[in-house]
């Protein structure tokens, strides 16, 4: 295939561009003088996920070696390997010609039929994209999230099992945050592209970081799936009293930061920012005590780097809305995808 | 009197026995009198945490207390990478049966009032007991399982840059 892309590279080419809404992919495919999205579903829809950029990059005089091999499918908004046509989800490559993957679904526990539930036949197909479904579902990493009855889950069953092959439920989830790692910033630390998703749409996107300064092989945050608990916790007023270091209390769900309370609650915002929401691991290998939280004083903590949690910086505009969206549901995180491997 | 004599030479005998066999210490050590905490029970979590101190002793003898929250887990254990912690960094030392150590805090994620980063020097005894350190009001043991946090890692490359070889 292809090297992978360098940050800096990929937001050159492809800052300028979005992906097509849902609507927008349907219309694209209806014969013409035809009113777009009456509601009839078009004859193929596996052809939906087949649209590239490559003509609006074009006509804005933007071609260059770059784009012609690095263009994304507008629908889906995954990068297409212009030799073989395959989409990269993540996971695996789609292709979008066929509606199909071109690898089974895979774990990084072993699993039999990996995502699969005996009670739902059709996830039984390794191979299938969103259920054959993809007018009404979306597939950001590969693994099949998608909304079901209005909530993000995992296909099949969303059943993981943990290091001692116990069985874990996973929860509905309202939301999905997903982070793909897309390089290193001066730091050191790993950067990531965030897209929000709220049900099947692109809520808010931005950019994050994890890792250690000028240590990138340590302290990032592990690639793999997590979950914020619907709940708020209340802000922090002192430091935890079974702590002798000034060390706050540590949250399980999410916790807004309000400075103005008193000279203690200024401190931890000048840590962690105005709010931060716990990343609870599902893989419990992956625990770290990983939080979603900013960076927003002038303390060490707010040099574009962390100890192992996912930061956004000082851009609010995702957890504000992860807050006041799905402040009193379970939120889905599914991180560094792009760089998962299958055992 | 002469068994007088022995006893006595016996007993200083066994003590300089005593003293040889302290060992220099290595790795991390957990305080062991913490409070431990479960998670909320619906995130269905195999896990407990607890606020805890953690001294590292390296093998080049430098030094790191650090104060945070340690989660437990079926096969792990780690030092929570989002909750708040304080670090403070030195050197140790091993004179016969007497563990020394010199450190300054070097890092907190929430501030103190008043408080200025690195803190002035402090030294500290710590006593041998057995498997368990003594240290300040607190009871240290051997966690091997802390042995490979990232943490430390990044705390003695950090150091190495900012103070230099020659502190340690």
């Amino acid at each position: 295939m292809f090297a992978p892309f360098t940050a800096a590279a990929k937001e050159e080419t492809f800052s300028a561009f979005a992906p097509w809404s849902a609507d927008e992919c349907i219309s694209a495919f209806e014969p013409e003088g035809k009113k777009a999205h009456q509601g009839v579903a078009p004859q193929n829809p596996a052809l939906h996920q087949g649209i590239t950029w490559s003509n609006s990059t074009v006509a804005l005089g933007l071609r260059s070696l770059a784009v012609e091999n690095r263009i994304r499918s507008r629908c889906t908004g995954k990068e297409r390997d212009a030799e073989s046509g395959l989409d990269m989800f993540g996971a695996r490559y789609y292709g979008s010609s066929l509606g199909r993957f071109m690898t089974p679904d895979w774990s990084s526990r072993p699993s039999p039929v990996p995502y699969a539930s005996v009670a739902d036949p059709q996830t039984l197909n390794l191979y299938s994209y969103v259920l054959n479904n993809p007018l009404s579902k979306t597939d950001p990493n590969g693994h099949d999230w998608f909304d079901v009855d209005g909530k993000w889950q995992w296909q099949k069953g969303h059943v993981y099992h943990d290091a001692d092959g116990n069985a874990t439920k996973a929860k509905g989830y309202a939301g999905l945050l997903v982070a793909e790692a897309t390089g290193t910033n001066k730091q050191g630390a790993t950067t990531y592209k965030l897209t929000l998703y709220d049900q099947n749409k692109v809520a808010a996107t931005g950019t994050g970081f994890s890792g250690n300064n000028n240590y990138a092989d340590t302290g990032a945050i592990k690639v793999g799936n997590y979950q914020i608990l619907g709940r708020f916790d209340a802000p922090p007023t002192a430091p935890n009293p079974a702590s002798s270091d000034n060390n706050p209390p540590p949250v399980y769900g999410y916790q807004k930061i309000d400075p103005s309370i008193n000279p203690y609650a200024n401190a931890v915002y000048q840590a962690y920012g105005p709010m931060r929401a716990r990343l609870n691991p599902l893989d419990p290998s992956g625990s770290q005590g990983a939080y979603f939280h900013g960076q927003f004083g002038d303390a060490f903590h707010s040099e574009g780097w962390t100890h192992g949690c996912l930061s956004y910086g000082r851009d609010t505009t995702m957890i504000d809305y992860m807050s006041s969206h799905f402040g009193n549901t379970w939120t889905g995180v599914s991180v560094g995808t792009q760089v998962e491997k299958p055992q | 009197m002469i068994l007088r004599y022995l006893c006595l030479a016996l007993c200083l005998l066994g003590n300089d026995s005593l003293r040889a066999q302290v060992a220099p210490p290595s790795g991390a050590w957990r305080q062991t009198n913490v409070t431990w905490k479960k998670p909320p029970a619906e995130l269905e979590l195999k896990q407990r945490y607890a606020e805890a101190r953690i001294l590292y002793f390296s093998p080049d003898q430098r030094f790191v207390l650090l104060a945070g929250t340690v989660i437990q887990g079926p096969t792990s254990e780690v030092i929570s990478g989002g909750d708040g912690r304080v670090v403070y960094f030195g050197t140790w030392k091993l004179t016969g049966s007497s563990l020394h150590v010199e450190y300054r805090l070097v890092s907190r994620t929430v501030a103190k009032e008043g408080e200025t980063i690195p803190g002035p020097v402090q030294s500290e005894d710590v006593r041998v007991r057995g498997s368990t350190l003594l240290f300040q009001k607190d009871r240290f043991s051997r966690d091997e399982k802390l042995d490979g946090d990232d943490e430390f890692k990044i705390i003695l490359e950090r150091e190495s840059v900012r103070q230099g070889p020659s502190s340690h």
